[in-house]
C-alpha cells in the first residue's frame, strides 16, 4: 500500500519537473515562432540593404545595421586587448593568495552583475561628461566635438560592460592550456613572457575568439547603456566620424515599439527588424559554440 | 629566439642580459596595470555615478527641490492631483520626487518575475539533474542558454506587442501594460540564470549520496526531494539570489512593458514604474545638473549599490555551498 | 579477535586465520547466479557466472581490478539498471524468485538486499537522520519512538553506538572516516535487509578502522547473509567462509575459503592468490 504512494509521489515529481521543463522549451518555441512568422516575410535583400523610408513603414534598416556593426567592431577594438591581458593576468600572472588578485577577480564578477542602466550613466556621466569635455577642452578649445553622445562612447560604455565575458572566455581557453607546454617551453629557457606570448596564448586563440564573439553578441542586443550615450532613431547619413550618432537595431526596435505615430504601419517593419536582431544573435552563439566545441575536443587529441 | 641560441650554444649560465630582464619587467607591470584596469573601472563606475548624484545633498538649489525627507518620507502635497503622500512626479509645477511609489513598482515586478521564474527554474533544473534521459537533457541545456542570448530589448518587444494582447484577452486588465506583463517577460529573462545556478548546485551533490539512497530503496523521486534537494539548497537560494539581483536591475523589459505609471499601489494589474525604467524614461529629457538630474543619478547610485551587494551574497552562497559537500568529511 | 593458529596457517597465503565452527551439513542457499552474463553496451563484462551463496555466511569475491567483482555484486541489487545501456542474461534467485524478471519491484529488492560502498557516503544530515532515512521512507516505524529504538538498535549493531549516543543530532560529516563508514553499515542495517552487500567496505581506510569493520562484518554473519568484494586477499581470508574468484568477468572458481586458498583447484586462482598478477 505505501509502496503505491511511492511510486505515485515519483511519477508525480517526474511529471511535474518535465512539465516545468517543457514549458520553457515552449515558451521559447513560441517567441521565436512569433517572431519568425510575421518578420520573415519582410526579410528581403532591399530590407537589409536600404535606408528606412515613410516613417519607419517603409524601405529598409540598413542604417541600423551598419550603426549596429560599426559600434561592435569599435567596441572590440578596446575591449579586446583589455579582456585578454587580463585573462593573462588572471591565469599566466598572478599571485592567488596575494590580495590584489582577489579583489581584482571580485570587481571582475561585480563589474558583471552591474545593471546595464547604470552602465549607461556611467556612459554619460564619465565618457560624454568628463571625458569628451576634456578632449574638447584639450584638442578644441573648448567647442562641443566630443562632449555630447557619440558612437565612439557608446562603444567604449560597451567595452567596459562586455570586459567580463572576454576575461572569462580567454581565462578558461588559457586554463585548458596543458602545463606540459609551459614547462617544455621553459625547459628550452624562455622567459615568462615568451612562454605566454609564443606559446599559451597562441593555443588559446580559439578561446579569444570565442570571448569577441561573444562580446559582440551581448553588446549588439544591449540598449540602456547607449539610450543617452550615442544612439539615435533617425539620422540623415551613416555615421562616418568618430564622434558621430549612429543608428542601431536595438534601439530601433525600442523606440518602433514604444514611440510610432502608427503602431499598426510599423509592425511588419518592426517584426522584421527584430528576427534581424535575433537570427544575428543567435548565429554568434551558435559560433561561439562551435568554436568552443572544436577547441575541447581538438584538447582531448593531444 | 635569438638571445636563446646564443646562450644555449656558448653555454654560460649567466644571468639574462640586461635588456632582456627589462623587457620582462615592463611586460608583467604592464600587465598588471591591465588588470588595475578592470579594478578602475569598477571604481569608476561608483565614483561617476556618485559624483552626479552626490551634489543633491549640499547643493543649495537641489536641497530646496528635493532630500531625504521629500525621498522616503510622506509628503502632504494638499493639491487635488495629489492625493496620495507618495508621488513620483519630476515634471510639474510643483515637481514631487518620492521614492516610494518607484520601490514599490520594482518591487512588484521583480516579485511577479521570481514567482513565475523561480519555480519553473528549479523545477526544470531538477527535472534534467535528476530523471531526464541523456538526449532530453541535451536539448533542454541548450535552449536555455538560447533564451539566456535573447536580448532583453527583444523580450520587451515580446511582452509589448505580443503577451500583453494576450493576456488581455485571457483576464481583461485595466491596463493593457501592467506590471503581470512586464512581471512575465522579466520571468523569462531570469530563468536562464537561475536554472544555470541551480542545476549546477543538484550537479554538485555527489553521485554517492544518490547511490546510497536508491541502495536504501528510495525511488529517484525520493532521493531528489529527501536527499539531493536538501543538500543543494545553498546553491539554489543563491540561484534565486543572483536572479533577484538580475531582475531589479533590468531596464529595456520593463520600460517598454509595464505601462510606466509611477503609483504607489500594491495592485499587480495596474501599470508600474521600476527605478531603472524611470532612469531610462528621464535621462533624455532632463536638463544637465538639475535636481531631477542628480536625482536620477542618485536612483542610478541605489541601484548599483543594491545589485551588488546581492551579488556578491549569491557568489558567497555558492561558495559555502561548495565547502559544505566537499569539506569537512 | 583474530586468533593465529598455526596449523591452519595455509601455505599459500601465510596469514592469520579466524577460529570458524565446523561448517554445517545442510545450509541453506540464500541467492544463486545461474549462467548470468552482463553487457555494457558492446562490452561484454559478466559471462556466465553460476555460483551460490549460502545464508548467514560470508562469502568474498576476488579478483584483479577489472575483473567484474564490484558489476556482480551490484547486480545483486539491480544496481546496474542505473547505468544506461546494460543488458543481462542468466537467472539470479533469490529464494527461489528470478530478481532480474521485469515483474520485480526494484524498490522492495533494496529493502531486502542492502548495500555498503566504498567510500563511505553519508547524507549531510544527522547522525540519527541518516540512519532513520531508511525507515521512513518504507515507513518502518510507526512512530517516533519505534524509530528512535531502531535507529539505536541499528548503531548498536554496526558497534557504533556508544561512540555518537550523545551527539545523535550532528551532522554526520563530522565523524572519522571509519566512523563514516560503519554509519552506512547501520543506515543499511536499519530497515533489517536479510542481505548485506559490501563493496570493499575498508579500503578507503585506515588500518585500525580496517580492522574494526572486519570485526564487525565478522559478528555480523549471525544475522545476515553477507557478500563482499575485496582486493585483498588476505582480507579475504581472514572474513569470508566462501570465496569466489573472478577473472576477466569470468567465474574460475569457488568454493569454501579453507580449501580454496589452500588448495585450489585453478592454477589460476593459485597464481592470482600467490600473488603472480593482479
Amino acid at each position: 500500500m505505501r509502496l503505491a504512494l511511492r511510486r505515485q509521489f515519483d511519477r508525480s515529481l517526474r511529471w511535474l519537473t518535465a512539465l516545468a521543463a517543457l514549458g520553457i522549451l515552449g515558451l521559447l518555441a513560441i517567441m521565436i515562432g512569433q517572431i519568425a512568422y510575421h518578420g520573415w516575410e519582410r526579410i528581403t535583400w532591399e530590407f537589409l540593404t536600404a535606408a528606412p523610408t515613410q516613417g519607419m513603414t517603409a524601405g529598409g534598416i540598413f542604417p541600423a545595421i551598419f550603426g549596429t556593426t560599426a559600434l561592435v567592431l569599435i567596441m572590440t577594438v578596446f575591449v579586446a586587448p583589455f579582456g585578454v591581458l587580463a585573462a593573462v593576468y588572471f591565469s599566466e600572472y598572478a599571485d592567488r593568495q596575494s590580495w590584489f588578485y582577489r579583489v581584482a577577480r571580485q570587481a571582475v564578477n561585480n563589474l558583471a552583475g552591474v545593471p546595464s542602466i547604470v552602465f549607461g550613466l556611467f556612459g554619460l556621466g564619465f565618457f560624454v561628461q568628463f571625458v569628451g569635455k576634456q578632449v574638447d577642452r584639450t584638442l578644441y578649445g573648448g567647442a562641443l566635438h566630443y562632449g555630447q553622445p557619440a558612437i565612439i562612447w557608446a562603444a567604449l560604455t560597451l567595452a567596459v560592460l562586455t570586459l567580463p565575458v572576454v576575461i572569462v572566455s580567454v581565462e578558461e581557453a588559457l586554463q585548458a592550456v596543458p602545463q606540459s607546454y609551459r614547462e617544455a617551453s621553459y625547459a628550452l629557457g624562455s622567459t615568462k613572457s615568451q612562454v605566454v606570448f609564443r606559446v599559451v596564448l597562441p593555443h588559446a586563440l580559439p578561446g579569444v575568439l570565442t570571448g569577441a564573439i561573444l562580446a559582440v553578441s551581448r553588446a549588439a542586443g544591449e540598449v540602456a547603456p547607449i539610450l543617452f550615450v550615442g544612439a539615435a532613431y533617425y539620422l540623415p547619413h551613416l555615421p562616418t566620424k568618430l564622434n558621430d550618432q549612429f543608428m542601431e537595431l536595438g534601439y530601433h526596435i525600442f523606440i518602433l515599439s514604444t514611440q510610432s505615430p502608427d503602431v499598426d504601419a510599423t509592425k511588419p517593419l518592426l517584426y522584421a527588424t527584430v528576427l534581424v536582431l535575433l537570427g544575428l544573435t543567435f548565429l554568434l552563439n551558435a559560433l561561439a559554440i562551435i568554436i568552443r566545441a572544436r577547441m575541447r575536443l581538438a584538447r582531448r587529441s593531444v | 629566439m635569438g638571445d636563446l641560441a646564443i646562450s644555449v650554444s656558448s653555454g654560460t649560465l649567466q644571468r639574462a642580459r640586461a635588456p632582456r630582464r627589462w623587457r620582462e619587467w615592463a611586460i608583467t607591470k604592464l600587465i598588471q596595470l591591465n588588470a588595475w584596469l578592470a579594478l578602475a573601472f569598477i571604481a569608476l563606475i561608483l565614483v561617476f555615478v556618485a559624483r552626479e548624484a552626490v551634489p543633491l545633498f549640499y547643493e543649495p538649489a537641489s536641497q530646496a527641490e528635493v532630500g531625504w525627507s521629500r525621498l522616503f518620507l510622506p509628503q502632504h502635497y494638499g493639491t487635488p492631483d495629489a492625493p496620495l503622500p507618495y508621488v513620483w512626479q519630476p515634471v510639474s509645477t510643483e515637481p514631487k520626487y518620492s521614492l516610494m511609489p518607484l520601490f514599490l513598482g520594482t518591487l512588484r515586478i521583480t516579485t511577479i518575475a521570481m514567482l513565475f521564474a523561480a519555480p519553473l527554474a528549479l523545477a526544470a533544473a531538477v527535472y534534467t539533474a535528476e530523471f531526464a534521459p541523456g538526449w532530453v537533457r541535451e536539448t533542454v541545456k541548450p535552449a536555455v542558454e538560447m533564451l539566456a542570448g535573447f536580448p532583453s530589448v527583444v523580450l520587451g518587444f515580446f511582452a509589448l506587442i505580443v503577451l500583453a494582447s494576450w493576456l488581455q484577452r485571457a483576464f481583461d486588465f485595466d491596463y493593457r501594460l501592467n506590471a503581470v506583463n512586464a512581471g512575465i517577460a522579466l520571468g523569462l529573462a531570469v530563468i536562464p540564470i537561475i536554472y544555470t545556478v541551480c542545476e549546477d548546485a543538484l550537479g554538485a551533490v555527489p553521485r554517492g549520496l544518490r547511490e546510497a539512497s536508491w541502495a536504501l530503496g528510495a525511488t529517484r523521486a525520493e532521493t531528489a526531494w529527501r536527499v539531493v534537494l536538501p543538500a543543494a539548497l545553498p546553491g539554489i537560494f543563491a540561484g534565486c539570489v543572483l536572479g533577484f539581483g538580475r531582475a531589479i536591475g533590468e531596464t529595456m523589459i520593463v520600460l517598454m512593458a509595464s505601462g510606466n505609471a509611477a503609483i504607489t499601489s500594491w495592485s499587480f494589474t495596474e501599470s508600474v514604474r521600476t527605478l531603472s525604467a524611470t532612469i531610462a524614461a528621464e535621462l533624455a529629457e532632463v536638463v544637465f545638473g538639475s535636481p531631477h538630474y542628480r536625482v536620477l543619478f542618485l536612483l542610478g547610485l541605489l541601484l548599483f549599490i543594491f545589485t551588488l551587494l546581492l551579488n556578491s551574497a549569491g557568489e558567497w552562497m555558492i561558495a559555502r555551498l561548495r565547502r559544505h559537500l566537499t569539506g569537512r568529511a | 579477535m583474530v586468533t593465529a593458529t598455526t596449523d591452519r596457517e595455509f601455505p599459500l597465503l601465510r596469514t592469520e586465520v579466524r577460529e570458524r565452527p565446523a561448517a554445517a551439513s545442510a545450509k541453506e542457499i540464500r541467492v544463486c547466479a545461474r549462467n548470468f552474463s552482463l553487457w555494457y553496451r558492446d562490452r561484454q563484462a559478466l559471462d556466465d557466472i553460476s555460483l551460490d551463496i549460502y545464508s548467514r555466511q560470508i562469502t568474498a569475491i576476488i579478483g584483479p581490478s577489472g575483473c567484474g567483482k564490484s558489476t556482480f555484486l551490484r547486480s545483486l541489487n539491480r544496481m546496474n539498471d542505473l547505468i544506461p545501456g546494460v543488458r543481462a542474461s542468466g537467472e539470479i534467485l533469490l529464494d527461489g524468485h528470478n530478481l532480474l524478471a521485469p515483474d520485480v519491484d526494484v524498490v522492495a529488492l533494496r529493502r531486502r538486499v542492502g548495500m555498503v560502498f566504498q567510500q563511505p557516503n553519508p547524507f549531510p544530515k544527522s547522525i540519527f537522520d541518516n540512519v532513520a532515512y531508511g525507515l521512513r521512507i518504507n515507513g518502518l516505524a510507526a512512530n517516533a519512538g519505534e524509530r528512535a529504538a531502531r535507529v539505536e538498535a541499528a548503531l548498536q549493531q554496526a558497534a557504533l553506538w556508544d561512540e555518537v549516543k550523545d551527539r545523535l543530532r550532528k551532522s554526520a560529516l563530522t565523524l572519522s572516516g571509519g566512523e563514516q563508514q560503519r554509519l552506512c553499515i547501520a543506515r543499511a542495517l536499519a530497515v533489517q535487509p536479510e542481505i548485506l552487500l559490501m563493496d570493499e567496505p575498508a579500503s578507503a581506510l585506515d588500518p585500525i578502522s580496517t580492522a574494526k569493520i572486519e570485526d564487525l562484518i565478522f559478528e555480523l554473519k549471525s544475522r545476515y547473509t553477507i557478500v563482499i568484494v575485496t582486493h585483498n586477499m588476505q582480507q579475504a581470508a581472514r572474513v569470508s567462509d566462501y570465496t569466489v574468484f573472478l577473472l576477466q568477468g569470468r567465474l574460475i572458481e569457488w568454493g569454501e575459503t579453507a580449501r580454496l586458498f589452500k588448495t585450489p583447484a585453478d592454477k589460476r586462482t593459485e597464481d592470482y592468490i600467490t600473488g603472480r598478477f593482479g
